[in-house]
């Protein structure tokens, strides 16, 4: 009983190191970093920029520094990007959900 | 990123058009300014011309307010001899703001301002049209 387990649990250590080898050398990545994750950081980056872009714009609003047109268009821009990018995050969700819901 | 450089050209449009309803608030507010000795002159009118600009970075043309002139018309002149910046025959100049002429300009700022809005407002709902796409 005891041995079998530990079978079972040297296989999946096995099978998920695999995976993840085999996921990276597909996807050319460097340092097991694939071009997924790269896309992801990307966007994020991006969204990053966007928000304290707009916490930097409200900020010399309220001390009277900013004008009101650059607040508003730092907001609509930074909206337009986290949208961008949700967008297309739920759609990457959606087909690996797909993906694992395909019956073997 | 062409929309987003609608959206920039658009933003340098409501810009402009804040400087210029600026100048034409002072005018506004300045239009019974009169010379404090005499001999020196009253609140002189300004104006704002736009001038087109290249962004290029983004390779954007936008406008800017590229300066506040004075504006050259002579003054007015009023009989006031009680007043301290009258000249010997009794005349002080008055500035030479004209209330219609201000009325004016400020409701074609008004205008251009709003369109430029509804051109911003255009824009993003045309992104947001694209994304909805992927949905």
């Amino acid at each position: 009983m005891n041995i079998k387990q530990l079978d079972a649990l040297s296989a999946y250590s096995q099978a998920t190191k695999q995976a993840t080898d085999g996921i990276a050398s597909r996807d050319g990545g460097k340092d097991g970093e694939s071009a997924f994750s790269a896309l992801v950081n990307d966007s994020l980056g991006s969204v990053a920029n966007a928000t304290s872009n707009v916490e930097l714009q409200s900020a010399k609003a309220l001390v009277g520094q900013a004008d009101l047109v650059d607040v508003a268009t730092a907001v609509q821009n930074a909206e337009m990007v986290v949208q961008t990018v949700v967008t297309v995050r739920d759609k990457v969700v959606a087909a690996y959900n797909d993906i694992l819901k395909m019956p073997i | 990123m062409d929309l987003q450089k609608a959206m920039m050209a658009s933003a340098s449009g409501l810009r402009a058009q804040s400087i210029r309803m600026r100048v034409i608030s002072e005018n506004i507010a300045n239009q019974n300014s009169v010379a404090s000795e005499p001999g020196a002159d009253p609140y002189r009118r300004k104006i704002v011309t736009f001038a087109t600009e290249l962004d290029r970075a983004s390779g954007v043309n936008k406008v800017k307010a590229s300066g506040v002139d004075e504006d050259q018309k002579e003054f007015g002149k009023k009989y006031d001899p009680g007043n301290p910046a009258a000249d010997p025959s009794g005349y002080i100049k008055t500035s030479n703001v004209n209330g219609m002429i201000e009325l004016m300009d400020m409701r074609q700022a008004q205008r251009t301002y709003q369109s430029n809005l509804n051109a911003l407002e255009a824009s993003r709902r045309m992104a947001t049209m694209t994304l909805d796409l992927l949905r």
